[in-house]
């Protein structure tokens, strides 16, 4: 179904070698690693192409896309469309709370009687926004993603989707309750886990439920390579229930936890971080990327190193918050020791993506999935290069217990994980709805608002808490000198807030459009800006009827 | 990494040696701990050495177990202190001195006064024995409250300052609790635990209800400060006889 306007984007020399057409074959990356000649190509293209002048010209690849594979294709979107739209929607109405609530709890900070209720109180909405905002968005678009992504690769369709669909139900009651709770004055105090305890076992078995078919689906997967990111996905699958299961156990249910109570608890945060936030988003990063830039993994020994060392070291994070503190040395020495030997894994996912992007930099311009993804990428390198940084005794006595943890964390969830399911999102939707995104330029607001306003909220809080710690830190000095002069941060904070406000109302409402079927019917994928020239790197959209809209 | 089975293998490993050495086995010593004996010569288990008489005996330190067993009341304020999210902004943790200040700051130990000189121990895993959760806290957005029984004079003026905090520290970003007061018509004398300068109208009475009562009852008790042979700041005779040669 090419046209002759179409081929304006061949002038792309990369592209023209890795063309859609034999993308569209077989899924994508799989074709490309599955032939070893073409991986030898691969590696020797890549070293070459930043000497490679923008005139190059390749042979065309064949069509190897075969009718089977576009209904297959058709067929697995068609299974997964209601689990992944609902997950994406309640996602972004999670969002909406949570930035509603983040929102409050930043004005609360400075103006403690601004809208004078219990339930309003910084003590309340700070958790029940971060619990929001992690199990609310963050998770449920993890696994939108997580089945999409999954089904596509293992190229198997979804068994049950109505079954996910029920357990996606629960898993949302469960927030409910969980964040009713803490504004109702239920909570506990512990870091992530402030949910009252009757909302744990409910998450716990919706998420059983959810992720079990991925790892049906992954066992019925078609023989071959398994990529980079269904381990990934995989992982994040089972690391969930086990973190969570020995946390709340010992938390809510065993008791009696004295100190180790909150150290379990920050252990736990860590572990959510890395263990889950952490291969969720970098399963997407790498199916994406390579997507969209039309090349292959840059090393594919290099993600493999990264993955293990990644779930290597993850489980030992967290403590380093409580450094100083009642408990045996080594605990926090060892969770600082493991944050800071986790910028290998992060340097080595870095110098991944950047060279599977090397060359395609412009893509950024044009493809939404690139541009939230490429952000995403680095957001993930700065939140750990900043992790790490408050994990050094010199730098942690002023940022432990200051806002500056809550800036590492509201990166993390927000500037990498986020940012990067965001981009997951503008890709799949319309895949599964069988749709294009209504407006570049609303997607480009929402980017820049949401680029704009995180940095922000993140710049913020990291320099009002070393500021603050530094100020606390001085043994002679009041709290009023402290207090007043914070006062300013927080009032910027506030503002920074609308800004992810205006954008995330103006994602939700055109997820919507999208999933009430009032997208573009026909037509290229949506760009951020006009491509000048045309490019449509990313597969074509596929109808659920086996169509193809181009 | 081909097999499903090897792969969980791998995962098991990669997150059951943190599971077990940071949180199960930490946990397991946490709940075999025992309180400390003050004068007695007996070895303590859990400290390994004999608790040394010469350094303990103080007179109010007598027959003293650290830490006292937790009273009904304690628990219940602290409760009321985890479900106002007190620890979102409050911590409860004096960290030794080469990670902050805290034992030397002015007022977070038993001595308000200080001028940079009195050391406040340390926190000890003792200091929250027999708690459910220990309330360290996320925050430290208000001062550190581990001895803040030390700093309120009495239980009228924690009331007042929860009640209305601004009527107390006008710069203060403190919120006020009001669901833990009730607010009564004054009928013949006014009721002798009632919050004072609550800024309501004449003859009308602000008074704690229960909740803040157990409350204030937990904050008040807040003093963790007595040595305990195994704090850097509490070392018994011999260790210092021994740092001194």
């Amino acid at each position: 179904m090419r046209n002759a306007g179409r081929d304006n984007f061949f002038r792309i020399p990369l592209v023209k070698f890795f063309t859609s057409e034999y993308l569209r074959s077989n899924d994508g990356v799989q074709t490309v690693l599955c032939d070893p000649v073409f991986v030898i190509f691969t590696v020797k293209f890549a070293i070459s192409s930043t000497t490679m002048s923008q005139e190059a010209t390749l042979p065309p690849r064949p069509n190897l896309s075969t009718p089977e594979d576009v209904i297959q294709r058709a067929a697995i979107d068609k299974t997964t469309r209601l689990p992944v739209l609902f997950f994406f929607t309640s996602a972004a109405a999670w969002l909406i709370v949570a930035t509603l609530l983040g929102l409050l709890s930043s004005i609360k900070a400075f103006a403690p009687n601004f809208l004078d209720w219990e339930w309003t109180n910084f003590g309340r909405t700070q958790p029940a926004f971060i619990n929001a905002l992690v199990y609310g968005w963050a998770m449920q678009a993890g696994f939108g993603v997580m089945i999409w992504i999954m089904a596509r690769l293992c190229r198997t369709e979804l068994k049950n989707p109505i079954t996910v669909v029920v357990a996606g139900h629960f898993w949302n009651l469960g927030v409910l309750v969980g964040v009713a709770g803490i504004l109702g004055g239920y909570g506990t105090a512990a870091k992530w886990l402030e949910m009252p305890p009757v909302a744990w076992p409910i998450l716990l078995t919706a998420y059983l439920l959810i992720t079990v078919w991925m790892v049906i689906m992954f066992q019925a997967r078609r023989k071959g390579e398994v990529f980079i990111s269904q381990w990934y996905l995989l992982a994040a699958c089972f690391t969930f229930p086990w973190m969570y299961l020995i946390a709340n156990v010992i938390i809510n249910t065993l008791k009696g936890t004295g100190v180790m109570g909150p150290a379990i608890a920050s252990w736990y945060a860590g572990n959510l971080t890395f263990l889950w936030f952490a291969p969720v988003a970098l399963g997407a990063a790498y199916y994406i990327i390579p997507k969209i830039t039309g090349q292959a993994i840059y090393s594919y020994q290099l993600a493999k190193l990264a993955f293990w060392t990644l779930l290597a070291l993850g489980g030992w994070t967290g403590m380093q918050e409580l450094l100083g503190g009642p408990l045996p040395r080594w605990m926090p020495a060892i969770s600082g020791g493991a944050q800071i030997l986790l910028l290998v894994p992060v340097i080595a996912v870095a110098v991944n993506h950047f060279n599977t992007v090397r060359g395609n930099h412009n893509l950024v311009q044009y493809s939404a999935t690139l541009r939230f993804t490429f952000f995403g990428a680095i957001g993930y390198s700065i939140s750990c290069c900043i992790m790490a940084l408050l994990t050094t005794a010199s730098v942690g006595r002023f940022a432990q217990f200051s806002y500056a943890q809550d800036a590492a964390h509201f990166f993390a969830i927000y500037m990498f994980f986020s940012m990067v399911m965001f981009g997951a999102i503008y890709f799949i939707v319309p895949r599964v709805t069988g749709c294009e995104w209504v407006s570049g330029s609303r997607i480009r607001f929402h980017f820049w608002f949401s680029a704009y306003g995180s940095v922000a909220i993140g710049m913020l809080l990291l320099a009002s808490g070393l500021w603050y710690g530094a100020s606390i830190d001085e043994w002679n000095r009041d709290m009023q000198a402290t207090i007043t002069f914070g006062q300013g941060f927080r009032t910027g904070t506030a503002v920074a807030w609308m800004l992810v406000l205006v954008a995330n109302l103006s994602f939700f409402s055109h997820l919507a459009l999208m999933v009430m079927n009032k997208g573009r019917k026909a037509g290229a994928p949506t760009m951020i800006q006009d491509p000048e020239p045309e490019v449509d790197h990313a597969e074509l959209v596929m109808t659920h009827e086996g169509a193809e809209t181009a | 990494m081909e097999s499903l089975p090897k792969f969980i293998l791998g995962l098991a490993a990669c997150f059951g040696l943190p599971a077990f050495a940071l949180v199960l086995k930490p946990y397991a010593e946490e709940r075999a701990r025992q309180p400390i004996p003050y004068s007695s010569a007996d070895t303590h288990p859990d400290l390994g050495m004999e608790v040394d008489t010469e350094f303990y005996e103080r007179p109010d330190l007598k027959g003293v177990v650290y830490p006292a067993a937790t009273v009904g009341s304690k628990s219940r304020g602290q409760k009321v202190y985890a479900r106002l999210g007190c620890a979102q902004c409050h911590t409860q943790i004096i960290r030794v001195s080469a990670n902050g200040v805290d034992q030397f700051k002015k007022g977070w130990g038993a001595d308000q006064t200080a001028k940079g000189l009195t050391e406040t121990r340390e926190s000890t895993p003792w200091d929250y024995l027999g708690e459910d959760f220990a309330m360290i806290g996320q925050r430290r957005i208000g001062p550190d409250l581990a001895n803040a029984g030390y700093r309120f004079k009495s239980e009228a003026e924690l009331h007042q300052y929860l009640f209305a905090p601004k009527s107390v520290r006008a710069w203060s970003n403190h919120p006020s609790f009001h669901s833990l007061y009730d607010e009564v018509e004054i009928e013949g004398q006014p009721r002798v635990d009632g919050v004072k300068n609550a800024g309501i109208p004449d003859g009308k009475q602000v008074v704690p209800t229960s909740d803040a009562k157990a409350l204030a009852e937990y904050l008040l008790a807040l003093r963790r400060d007595l040595p305990l042979p195994i704090s850097i700041s509490g070392k018994t005779v011999a260790e210092k006889k021994a740092a001194a040669k």
